[in-house]
């Protein structure tokens, strides 16, 4: 569905992209949407889909005896 | 983190293999995870790390203590990476990313990416897809998104970290974000329509 603002709105949604998703400007950001559902839509999808990675990215599984094995491939044992 | 002193770090600059040793110990970890998560495999992750040390045994004369030893090393780490990276794809290194092209999006979907709780974040099949939108996505953008989204620098700080301008990292990790939301709307998409 065309949104007659859209452009406009997404240009200001993206400005904001740099910012922590939680931030005080994104919320005003978000509360500006409040005419815009599909805006809203976006912007949630957004901040959902970076709260997914930041779960996933948590723990990688470090390999056994890894500093070991560096100190002896760099010669220092 | 503590355990790195000023005695610790003059000893490794003098070339002693046992204080070199446990740098290595205290930061390998972590910096494994790092380097993992721009690799996206276990192999390139430990050539990562261990360039990166190598690195530091090379050059640790001429650091300078103006930040710790940690952020100093984390930064070699990112640039060894992006070495790498640029390596294995010169293609995504060759593209101009700092461009938005807003008629793009002059329609918005009106599907949501559901809302998931911590069991649907654990599902194998799930982890695999999120694992393979990471791996497609431009290194170039890859690297924004994890130095800011995930391991959470600050815009600034991500700036001096890659020698890029503020407004660089924010369209680069726009862009980052909208490949993620797109290809995992089709994913739930496909999903909930299968």
């Amino acid at each position: 569905m065309k949104h007659a603002h859209t452009i406009e709105e997404m240009k200001l949604i993206c400005q904001q992209f740099g910012e922590d998703i939680d931030s005080e400007i994104c919320e005003e950001v978000k509360k500006s949407l409040e005419n815009c559902p599909e805006c809203r839509i976006h912007f949630d999808s957004i901040k959902k889909v970076v709260n997914i990675y930041k779960s996933h990215e948590q723990d990688s599984d470090i390999p056994n005896n890894l500093s070991n094995r560096l100190i002896k491939s760099l010669n220092l044992k | 983190m503590d355990s790195i002193t000023e005695e610790l770090i003059q000893l490794a600059k003098s070339g002693d293999k046992k204080s070199l040793s446990t740098i290595i110990n205290l930061y390998s970890e972590k910096l494994y995870g790092l380097s993992f998560k721009f690799m996206r495999n276990r192999e390139d992750a430990e050539d990562v790390l261990q360039e990166t040390f190598l690195k530091m045994i090379n050059k640790i004369n001429v650091f300078k203590g103006d930040s710790t030893l940690y952020s100093w090393l984390y930064r070699i780490t990112v640039n060894t990476a992006l070495e790498k990276l640029r390596k294995h794809h010169p293609s995504h290194f060759d593209v101009n990313l700092d461009n938005v092209d807003y008629s793009k999006h002059d329609e918005l979907p009106s599907f949501e990416i559901p809302y998931l709780d911590k069991k649907d974040l654990k599902d194998l099949d799930f982890r695999n897809e999120l694992n393979i939108l990471l791996k497609k996505m431009n290194s170039k953008l890859r690297v924004i998104f994890i130095l800011r989204d995930i391991e959470g620098n600050s815009v600034q700080d991500t700036a001096k970290i890659l020698n890029l301008s503020e407004t660089n990292v924010k369209v680069r990790l726009m862009r980052a974000r909208m490949f993620l939301k797109e290809h995992l709307t089709d994913y739930f998409r496909e999903r909930i329509v299968s």
